[in-house]
C-alpha cells in the first residue's frame, strides 16, 4: 500500500473518504453493532426446519412484543406457583427465563415463571426454563417437580456400564427413604431416549411411576441443566457418552442440598440429606 | 435510499487492494469456514466444525447495557443467584450504570455469567459459540487459517497472553489482534465463555473448584513451562473446566456466534 501513496494522492483521499463514509453508512463496526442485527436475524430465520417453533420464539424475544409469547405462559405461571410454592408475581414476567435459554426447541412455555425474589427460588434449579416430556408423554417444566425432594441424575438408557450402577445407587436411596422423595432421570441422549423409549426403560426396571420421572428435553435445556447441576457429558461416538456420575438431591424448592459423585460412591450422604428434609 | 447508495459508490472508488481490510474492519460478524482439527486436552479426537458466523469482536459494555435496558430481569440484583453469582456486573455503579462512558463503553463486557452471556446471544437471535468453533477460529493467525503449529504464531500468542491488560482497565475491543478471518481479540484481551465450556475436560472428578482469579493467577505463574507450542490452548481448556455457570469474573467475557443459513444446526 505504501508504494501507492506518493503516486496516487487522489487515491488516498478516496480511500479516506470511503472509510469515513463507510462506517456510518453500514451502521457498523463491531462495536457499534446493535443487538438484533440483520445478519443474525437473517441467519437464524433461514436456518431451516430444525427448530422452527423455537426460532419463532427467539425472534419474538428479540423484539419482545409478540403477544402470544407473553400470554400463553401466564396460565403455566399460575400452575407452577401452586405446585412449586413460588411466590412470583405474574406481572413480573420471566424474561430472564426465556432469555436464559439459547433456544434450541421445546420451550414454548418459557415466560412461565417470573424470577422470584425469594431466597428459595434464587438458588432453585427450577428457575430453568424449558419444557420437557416425561415417560408418559406429558409436557412439563422443571418447576412441576417442586413440592417434594427430588433425587436427580443425568443418564442415557443405551448406557451399559455406568448408568445401571447409578440406577442401582438411586434405588438404594429409594429403599432407604419414605415415599415423599421423587426420583428423576434426565436423558442426555434425547434423540434416542424418546418418551416411548423412556417408558420402556422405566417398565423394564420396574420404576414406580408415582415416584420416578424420566425426562426428554431439548439439547439446549439439557445443557443448561447440566451446567446448573455440574454434570459434564460429551458424546464420544458410537452412540456413547462420557458423563459425570453424579446424583443430586434437591429440596422441595429445587435447591441443591447434596451431591454424590462417583461410581459406587457411598449414598449415605444423600439418604441423610433426604431424611433431614423429612424432618 | 441515499444512505444506501453512498457506500456502494464509495466501495467502487476504494482501490481493490485496500478493500478487504476496509470491509473486514467494518463487519460485526464474520463467516469462519469449516475446518477439521484435533482439540487439545479434550477427549474424542478429531472434530470437524461446520461453517459458522462469529462476532468479529467480543460483546462490549455498551452492547450489554443495551441488552439490560431491554431485559430488566438480567440486571444485577434481579437475575437469580442460580444464574448469576456474586461477581455478576459487580463493578458496575448501578443497575444500568457500568461506571464507564464514551469510548470506555467499547470495552469488552466482563463479570457476566454463562447464563447471562447465553441470554444476551439469544436475545440477539444468536448463540454462544461451541468450544470447538471458538478453538477453530483461534487457530488462525494473521495470514494462515490453521497456524497452530507455527512457532512464530505460538510465540506471538504467548506474548499476547503475557501482555493481557489489567481486568479493571481493559482497552476497547478491536485493538489486540485480528486473524485472517477478520476476528479480533481471540487472544490477548479476556477469556470468553463457550456454549459447552463445562463438557470439555472430562476427568471423572466433576467440576474443578478453582476460582476465576486463582485460575488465571496459576496460569500466569506457569508461563515458563516447557511445551509452549500449545500452551495457551491448554490454559484455555483448563480455565474453562474450572468454571461454573453462575461464575462472573473481571477477566471473563464472551462473543456470540450463529449458524449460517442452510446449515443444519447441530450445536448444543
Amino acid at each position: 500500500m505504501r508504494r501507492f501513496l506518493p503516486s496516487f494522492p487522489a487515491l488516498l483521499l478516496t480511500t479516506i473518504l470511503a472509510s469515513v463514509l463507510f462506517v456510518p453508512m453500514t451502521g457498523a463496526g463491531p462495536r457499534a453493532e446493535g443487538p438484533g442485527a440483520a445478519t443474525w436475524a437473517d441467519a437464524t430465520d433461514s436456518t431451516g426446519g430444525v427448530v422452527p417453533a423455537d426460532q419463532a420464539l427467539r425472534t419474538a424475544r428479540g423484539h419482545g412484543t409478540e403477544p402470544n409469547d407473553r400470554d400463553g405462559p401466564h396460565s403455566a405461571d399460575a400452575q407452577h406457583a401452586g405446585d412449586g410454592g413460588s411466590t412470583g408475581q405474574p406481572g413480573q414476567q420471566g424474561q430472564g427465563h426465556q432469555a436464559a435459554d439459547t433456544g434450541h426447541a421445546h420451550h414454548a412455555g418459557h415466560r412461565a415463571r417470573a424470577p422470584d425474589a425469594s431466597e428459595a427460588s434464587e438458588h432453585s434449579v427450577y428457575q430453568l426454563p424449558g419444557t420437557w416430556t416425561d415417560q408418559n408423554g406429558r409436557s412439563l417444566e422443571l418447576a412441576h417437580l417442586a413440592g417434594r425432594p427430588q433425587v436427580v441424575a443425568m443418564v442415557y438408557t443405551h448406557c451399559t456400564f455406568a448408568c445401571p450402577r447409578i440406577l442401582a445407587q438411586m434405588k438404594q436411596i429409594e429403599q432407604a427413604v419414605t415415599d415423599d422423595a421423587g426420583f428423576v432421570l434426565v436423558s442426555i441422549d434425547p434423540e434416542r431416549d424418546t418418551p416411548d423409549r423412556l417408558a420402556d426403560f422405566s417398565e423394564s426396571l420396574r420404576l414406580d411411576d408415582a415416584r420416578w420421572t424420566l425426562l426428554n428435553g431439548s439439547d439446549g435445556d439439557i445443557l443448561a441443566l447440566s451446567v446448573l447441576l455440574g454434570v459434564k457429558y460429551r458424546a464420544t461416538g458410537q452412540g456413547d457418552f462420557a458423563h459425570s456420575n453424579l446424583i443430586t438431591v434437591l429440596d422441595g424448592e429445587g435447591r441443591i442440598v447434596e451431591r454424590v459423585e462417583g461410581l459406587g460412591a457411598d449414598v449415605q450422604p444423600a439418604i441423610r440429606a433426604l431424611k433431614s428434609l423429612e424432618e | 435510499m441515499i444512505s444506501g447508495r453512498i457506500p456502494i459508490l464509495a466501495l467502487l472508488l476504494v482501490p481493490p487492494l485496500l478493500l478487504p481490510a476496509v470491509v473486514a474492519g467494518q463487519e460485526a460478524a464474520v463467516l469462519v469456514p469449516a475446518g477439521t482439527f484435533t482439540p487439545q486436552y479434550a477427549p474424542g479426537g478429531e472434530v470437524t466444525v461446520a461453517p459458522f458466523e462469529l462476532d468479529a469482536s467480543p460483546v462490549t459494555v455498551g452492547d450489554f447495557l443495551t441488552f439490560l435496558e431491554a431485559e430488566p430481569d438480567w440486571r444485577r440484583g434481579r437475575a437469580p443467584a442460580v444464574f448469576a453469582g456474586p461477581g455478576y456486573l459487580s463493578s458496575w455503579a448501578g443497575e444500568l450504570d457500568p461506571g464507564l462512558e464514551g469510548p470506555e463503553l467499547d470495552r469488552p463486557v466482563t463479570e457476566v455469567s454463562w447464563f447471562a452471556a447465553r441470554a444476551y446471544c439469544s436475545w440477539r437471535d444468536a448463540r454462544l459459540p461451541t468450544t470447538d468453533e471458538w478453538e477453530l477460529a483461534a487457530r488462525a493467525s494473521r495470514t494462515e487459517v490453521d497456524a497452530f503449529r507455527d512457532p512464530d504464531f505460538n510465540r506471538e500468542l504467548l506474548g499476547l497472553f503475557q501482555a493481557r491488560p489489567e481486568p479493571h482497565d481493559l482497552p476497547p475491543v478491536g485493538r489486540t489482534f485480528q486473524n485472517v478471518h477478520g476476528v479480533w481479540d481471540l487472544h490477548g484481551l479476556v477469556w470468553e465463555w463457550t456454549a459447552d465450556f463445562n463438557n470439555q475436560m472430562l476427568t471423572g472428578s466433576g467440576r474443578g473448584d478453582q476460582g476465576l482469579d486463582r485460575g488465571l493467577f496459576c496460569a500466569s505463574g506457569s508461563v515458563g513451562a516447557n511445551d509452549r507450542s500449545d500452551y495457551v490452548a491448554f490454559l484455555r481448556y483448563s480455565f474453562r473446566s474450572s468454571l461454573t455457570g453462575p461464575d462472573a469474573g473481571p477477566n471473563l467475557g464472551f462473543r456470540c456466534a450463529a449458524t449460517p443459513p442452510d446449515t443444519p444446526d447441530l450445536t448444543p
